[in-house]
């Protein structure tokens, strides 16, 4: 499930450029699941998992990739830390609600993120609430920003 | 500082074009628009050579990072100033200090509330590119900030219930201008919505008015909140209740008017922390010593007249009423 800690919290990794370019692995630019991210959000095909084709910024390496993406990606592979979140634009959120589904994940937001889905199970922890739906998640999340 | 500033980022593929005009703008939006890149282009061009970087702008742009930002924005003045959102310092109150009567313009990137800052609603952007971004071209991308907080519709919009930022002369006028309303003070911004939340029962309508010169960090909570969970909740934000003053007809001054229409220029980062602070200095400095004199904390009986009532409502949007 995913789980949201709205503002101020201890041990959350907020600095995920510096972060995802000196941690991260090969091998993850080669999951599915990182190349449909980085083909939606970033608008870019992976090549090799040295080599990403941008549609602006031509051929990179996966350290320019934009930070929502590498926080989306440490949030599947460094699942014991939490990432800010708020490096991730609306987005990112789908694909942070898909990483929900598949095991426990939290994050950290300090802005009310845009989960374009008609109903989801969101654990607030500032509350422990769960939350289903946008309303819900507004309702709740406005008493902790 | 004074002035709008046009400014120019380009190189071989990227091309950004965009106005600074406040001591403070917020950039923000969906991941991979491009801001982040902004940021390491201005850096790079500052401290690299032949960087096939070109940048036009009539004031330098520098870029503030790392542990030593006090020291940075210390040593920086009549520059626009450029932070990424890997900076948590921006949301320091000691941040906010520092910048505080500065001779520098800021532009943030960041998605989070700014509380300890005062801007604008109309200074949050986002970046939007224009032309064939997906494909694999050669070809110039021309960025340019969007305001992501346009203009409200009002749709005839008649509220039950009014709950004003302001405790004092703004509430005072407020809650004699509608009088068909219950007007309620949240006592400062961060309160405006908690306010709604503690007294909103269903099916009635709320307006907040608010300072839109200084209510930047709070506006998001409510346009979610209102998107979600209470469409009968609205926002009113003008720059601020002493600008409705200056700019109705109770003063007919090509000066005054001069300075409404072209705050940029007069708004002094040096003397004063946001607009709605230079709106204020300006109202007080006009009517001192005569019959309108203004005083921010009691609102002076001359404009609960009717007469001047009617001349600063109209210029409320069209299509909302009390």
């Amino acid at each position: 499930m995913l789980k949201i800690y709205f503002g101020d919290l201890d041990n959350v990794l907020h600095n995920v450029e510096t972060y995802f370019n000196n941690q991260y692995q090969y091998a993850w630019l080669d999951d599915e699941f990182v190349k449909e991210v980085i083909n939606d959000v970033d608008k870019s095909i992976v090549q090799s998992p040295e080599c990403i084709l941008s549609p602006v910024l031509r051929q990179i390496p996966p350290t320019k990739l934009s930070g929502g993406t590498k926080a989306v990606i440490l949030m599947k592979y460094v699942p014991e830390r939490i990432i800010n979140a708020s490096n991730c634009g609306n987005n990112c959120a789908k694909w942070i609600l898909k990483l929900g589904e598949d095991k426990d994940i939290t994050i950290n937001l300090h802005h009310i993120m845009e989960f374009d889905a008609d109903s989801f199970e969101i654990e607030v922890l500032n509350s422990n609430f769960i939350v289903h739906n946008m309303k819900e998640l507004v309702n709740t999340a406005v008493d902790f920003l | 500082m004074v002035g709008s500033f046009d400014v120019v980022v380009e190189n071989a593929y990227l091309k950004y074009t965009f106005r600074v005009q406040r001591n403070i703008t917020v950039i923000r939006g969906d991941s991979a628009t491009g801001k982040t890149t902004l940021v390491e282009m201005i850096r790079a061009y500052n401290e690299e050579e032949d960087t096939g970087i070109s940048i036009q702008c009539e004031k330098p742009l520098v870029v503030v990072y790392g542990k030593d930002w006090e020291n940075q924005i210390r040593r920086t003045t009549g520059s626009i100033v450029f932070i990424d959102e890997q900076s948590r310092f921006v949301k320091s109150i000691d941040f906010a200090e520092t910048i505080r009567r500065t001779d520098n313009y800021y532009v943030i990137v960041t998605r989070e509330k700014l509380s300890a800052l005062p801007y604008s609603v109309t200074e949050i952007y986002g970046i939007r590119t224009s032309g064939r971004y997906a494909k694999l071209v050669r070809e110039y991308t021309q960025n340019e900030f969007f305001r992501i907080y346009s203009s409200m519709s009002f749709d005839g919009f008649k509220p039950d219930v009014i709950i004003t930022e302001d405790s004092n002369s703004g509430f005072s006028f407020w809650k004699n201008a509608a009088n068909s309303c219950e007007c309620i003070s949240a006592c400062g911004k961060a309160n405006v919505l908690n306010t709604l939340k503690k007294i909103q029962v269903e099916d009635r309508k709320y307006l907040a008015i608010v300072d839109g010169a200084a209510f930047g960090s709070e506006i998001e909570e409510i346009i979610q909140y209102m998107k979600y969970y209470n469409p009968l909740f609205k926002v009113y934000a003008p720059e601020s209740f002493e600008y409705l003053i200056l700019s109705s007809e109770i003063f007919s001054s090509k000066e005054i008017d001069e300075k409404c229409k072209n705050t940029s220029d007069y708004a002094d980062t040096l003397k004063y922390d946001s607009w709605e602070q230079f709106y204020t200095a300006l109202l007080v400095e006009t009517t001192d010593g005569i019959e309108m004199k203004y005083n921010k904390s009691k609102l002076n009986m001359y404009y609960l007249s009717k007469k001047n009532m009617n001349m600063i409502l109209k210029q409320l949007p069209e299509l909302l009423s009390f």
